[in-house]
């Protein structure tokens, strides 16, 4: 589990996509620290988890938040 | 008649142009990237440098087919020139189909043709650039997997420009429109940045125009075969 959820990494890839987003600094770390809290609960209950696991469900969370955030996590891969 | 058949296929090979996603693609997610990373000055200098090495290689590329055009293949018997535009034409219906069939890979977002290995190349530098250089280097490199797209079209207009600039010397300048032309897509991407459009957005409106692309690039590589086929053979 720790080779995939690298909390630091992520954590700072969604500092960069929220700010290339224009939302400001405080409301991002508000969003990403609720959107890794509820990732590290998931996580928890679970015996194996995949990078695909993962990433849907930190688009979920980030979904409830801002729509545009979950989009850039969801397609970052899938834009060329 | 002699003009307007070369304008139309440069105008229709600057339509192709202009529509082709990958550069305007790597320069969505590195102005993203920049803007999430660096404060706006920076990030602004980046695309500059970005969109500079885009240019950079789009002349040199359209430049050099242009003169090795003007020294090989004009001065061939006509016999091999008939049998070079016979090639051209089959491969332009050939990426007529590529287009409209290969151009987007079949899933959502707007995965292009291009090898994985190769995209997720472009998406970990635009990702980690932290120098001019880096960001010019991104961008004179981002055209060239799209290659087997453009040379053909650079080989034919060449062909139409020096065929041209026999009847009208004037005409030699068209040259110079194709050269600035290809950029413009970078132009409007970075106008949409400026004003408050974010990588969401214009990755939503590119998920939308897919299949208007597609047949964009479709119609427009047919029509331009046809025009070859029809009064240059």
């Amino acid at each position: 589990m720790n080779q995939i959820f690298d909390e630091k990494t992520i954590r700072k890839e969604l500092r960069i996509d929220a700010k290339g987003l224009g939302i400001p600094s405080g409301a991002a770390d508000v969003f990403i620290d609720k959107t890794i809290m509820v990732a590290k609960q998931k996580i928890k209950s679970k015996k194996i988890i995949t990078q695909n696991d993962l990433e849907r469900i930190i688009t979920t969370e980030l979904k409830k938040y801002n729509a545009d955030f979950a989009y850039v996590y969801e397609n970052r891969d899938k834009i060329i | 008649m002699s003009v307007f058949i070369p304008l139309a296929v440069l105008a229709l090979a600057i339509l192709i142009m202009t529509f082709l996603n990958l550069t305007p693609g790597v320069y969505a997610l590195f102005s993203h990237y920049c803007h999430g990373k660096y404060h706006k000055k920076k990030a602004q200098d980046f695309s500059f440098f970005f969109i500079l090495g885009a240019e950079i290689t789009a002349s040199c590329l359209f430049l050099s087919t242009y003169l090795l055009v003007a020294i090989f293949i004009a001065d061939l018997p006509r016999i091999a020139i008939n049998c070079i535009i016979w090639i051209l034409i089959g491969l332009l219906f050939a990426l007529a189909l590529a287009s409209l069939f290969f151009y987007y890979r079949p899933n959502k977002g707007t995965q292009l043709f291009i090898p994985r290995r190769i995209a997720n190349c472009y998406n970990f530098h635009a990702r980690n650039a932290k120098t001019r250089s880096d960001a010019f280097c991104l961008g004179a490199l981002s055209g060239i997997p799209e290659l087997l797209f453009t040379l053909p079209l650079y080989i034919i207009t060449s062909g139409e420009i020096l065929k041209m600039s026999s009847t009208h010397p004037a005409s030699s300048l068209l040259t110079v429109l194709y050269i600035v032309i290809p950029i413009i897509p970078l132009f409007v991407t970075r106008f949409h940045f400026r004003h408050g459009y974010n990588l969401a957005d214009i990755e939503r409106s590119r998920v939308h125009n897919k299949n208007f692309t597609r047949i964009i690039l479709c119609v427009s590589y047919l029509l331009i075969a046809t025009l070859i086929t029809c009064f240059r053979t």
